[in-house]
């Protein structure tokens, strides 16, 4: 009897403690972790328009370029990825104009029909210069709702509000952080002078931060992606100085006489590395924003540059010609001991430490090009990631996914990322040409 | 049996529950991200501006000299041109080369005596590898020729630096032939 009464409520525990978790917890549609990942299909509609008709053509062509630049942001951060496979529209057998944009009036066995496992939709309208977006994101076969977000922003810039929505869907369907609201800095010398500009991930919504027509060197990211550091001739002399991106303040951060060059915020963004000269060598500094106490890390006859901290800010890696030719050495801060990092090569230059800590990427030339490497800063592995150019100035993606780099043919250098292990090159274009020294911000959000 | 139902009817609601939590709209204000709205002028930033000396050359004026003989070549390069003679180091080295070492002694006899002459001594490098690197390399250029200077006797007060690194190449190749005129040490007349 008692035997009788129990048995099905052990049953409904152990429904229960099998079903919680995987309703409580999102699916993982993409496993990043898996050693080959097969591409999600998804679809992206065209987004519906539900604002107030057009009341003329300059109407009409505000209402299609928005929803080009929304659905053109979006598909084009999908695809970024590598992780899906993105059906063509021609092949979509429901019209975008039916606005079927609740779970229970969408057709999902059409989708199906067109191996679309996931599909985007999405409606927008304006009002004045505010664009308002709601998307959603649906699992075909389970014909379920996955993501819906609704995003308010200016018509000024509708890519960023599919950037935003590009983060949550990659977030959702890999449960890693998505890029596609990061930026870049890098320099370009188009208006005949080297000048710091900043652009999104993908080289569009370009600005320029410096205009004093001097020379303006090394733009590198504050932690928190709201300052900016560079080094900038604009008093005559290499001087590193400091400018709020969102106030426009700009002040010094060393102007030391000799070269203040190459300043890199700690990670907790109150010290800056950098390198000095006065009247020695150039050598490796550290110098505290608030006390402006100045630590020497290095001294020796020769170079000593490019510094890039560990992410635990616990050691450093620089740039050091001691062993007669430029090789990598890391500084062991608790220890105060250098490791040779490098032994290959003629010249190995910036190196830039991996967001997860084990791995430097950096450049190398063994006779005359450049090309992108990797090294792992817990073994002796290195490898080659890219083969073929004068590749330089690598900085990895926020997520540790990408590595954005320049790459020069005769004297004209262009902005490129690839993907970790070298592979799916992508040239960015930002539309201001002469391109270098490009540097990924942090997660901005 | 009642009870079991009662159970499962319960069960089936919290799991409605957690289904509806997902397609809850969260409204996102994507408006007033300060960084978007970068408001950037640092030719506005004139205090930093006037702190600094501003080098000024008169390129009006034709400067008398104490040649080193009647119509040497140096003293009519420094009339013509506001600078002594430049050396050339090799790729990614900053020591002196021998037979520059010549060209150096000439710039350093002429200095002392023109001891009213002060000058810039300008670190350059080629276009290979990377800027920062590159204007180290310039600095330790510039650095090892004002002290090669020094050592044969000009004070080294007289004697300034900078390293304008790759920056600013003599010729615009990228060869090299480009590259050995642009790997150099140049003298500026600074008064």
């Amino acid at each position: 009897m008692i035997k009788q009464k129990l048995s099905p409520i052990y049953f409904i525990l152990f429904f229960l403690v099998l079903l919680a978790p995987a309703t409580l917890q999102a699916k993982v549609y993409i496993d990043l972790e898996a050693p080959s990942i097969r591409q999600l299909p998804i679809a992206v509609q065209d987004f519906l328009y539900t604002g107030s008709p057009a009341r003329n053509p300059e109407e009409e062509r505000l209402i299609s370029s928005i929803r080009a630049e929304l659905v053109d942001a979006l598909t084009s951060d999908i695809e970024f990825t590598r992780l899906f496979k993105v059906i063509p529209k021609e092949a979509f057998i429901e019209d975008p104009a039916e606005d079927r944009f609740a779970g229970k009036e969408i057709n999902f066995r059409e989708w199906r029909m067109i191996g679309a496992d996931t599909l985007v939709k999405g409606r927008f309208q304006i009002q004045g210069d505010r664009l308002t977006l709601d998307v959603r994101l649906f699992d075909c076969l389970r014909e379920r709702l996955i993501l819906g977000k609704r995003y308010i922003g200016s018509i000024s810039n509708p890519r960023k509000l599919s950037h935003y929505f590009a983060d949550k869907l990659y977030e959702e369907l890999t449960g890693r952080k998505g890029i596609f609201t990061t930026k870049m800095l890098f320099i370009s010398n188009a208006t005949g002078n080297k000048e710091v500009y900043a652009s999104d991930y993908d080289g569009k919504n370009v600005v320029r931060l410096t205009r004093n027509g001097s020379i303006n060197l090394s733009p590198q990211w504050s932690p928190d992606g709201k300052k900016m550091l560079y080094t900038s001739y604009k008093n005559g002399w290499a001087n590193i100085y400091m400018l709020d991106l969102r106030t426009g303040r700009d002040t010094v951060v060393s102007k030391k006489e000799g070269i203040n060059i190459g300043g890199r915020f700690s990670p907790d963004g109150k010290r800056v590395a950098l390198t000095l000269s006065e009247e020695k060598s150039p050598e490796l500094y550290i110098l505290d924003l608030d006390s402006r106490d100045l630590t020497r890390l290095t001294d020796n006859y020769g170079i000593d540059v490019s510094p890039t901290w560990s992410p635990d800010g616990k050691k450093m890696a620089y740039v050091s010609d001691i062993s007669g030719n430029p090789h990598i050495f890391v500084l062991d801060f608790p220890t105060g001991k250098t490791r040779r990092l490098t032994y290959k090569g003629k010249y190995n230059s910036s190196p830039a430490w991996s967001p997860d800590g084990d791995k430097i990427t950096f450049a190398r030339s063994n006779t005359g090009a450049f090309n992108i490497w990797v090294a792992s800063t817990n073994s002796d592995k290195e490898a080659q990631l890219t083969f073929e150019g004068n590749n330089i100035s690598p900085s990895w993606s926020p997520d540790g996914r990408y590595i954005v780099f320049s790459s020069t043919v005769r004297g004209v250098s262009s902005i490129y990322i690839m993907q970790a292990d070298g592979t799916g090159l992508l040239k960015v274009t930002t539309g201001v040409g002469n391109e270098t020294t490009p540097v990924w911000s942090p997660f901005l959000y | 049996m009642n009870k079991y139902l009662k159970f499962l009817s319960v069960f089936v609601l919290c799991l409605a529950l957690v289904a509806c939590k997902g397609k809850t709209l969260l409204k996102e204000d994507v408006s007033g991200q300060g960084s978007e709205e970068v408001v950037v002028d640092d030719g506005m930033v004139g205090e930093d501006f006037m702190e600094e000396d501003v080098v000024e050359e008169d390129a009006g004026k034709k400067a008398e000299y104490a040649e080193l003989e009647p119509g040497d070549a140096l003293t009519k390069r420094a009339v013509d041109t506001g600078e002594l003679y430049t050396v050339h180091f090799d790729y990614d080295r900053y020591n002196i080369r021998d037979e520059d070492k010549d060209l150096l002694r000439k710039n350093a006899q002429w200095l002392k005596l023109n001891p009213g002459v002060n000058v810039l001594i300008e670190g350059h490098a080629d276009e290979r590898g990377e800027n920062e690197y590159n204007l180290a390399l310039g600095e330790k250029r510039a650095k090892s020729v004002k002290s090669f200077l020094n050592s044969l006797g000009v004070d080294s007060g007289r004697l300034s630096t900078i390293s304008y690194g790759e920056e600013m190449p003599m010729d615009n190749g990228h060869g090299e032939e480009a590259w050995s005129k642009n790997r150099r040490a140049a003298f500026m007349i600074r008064d």
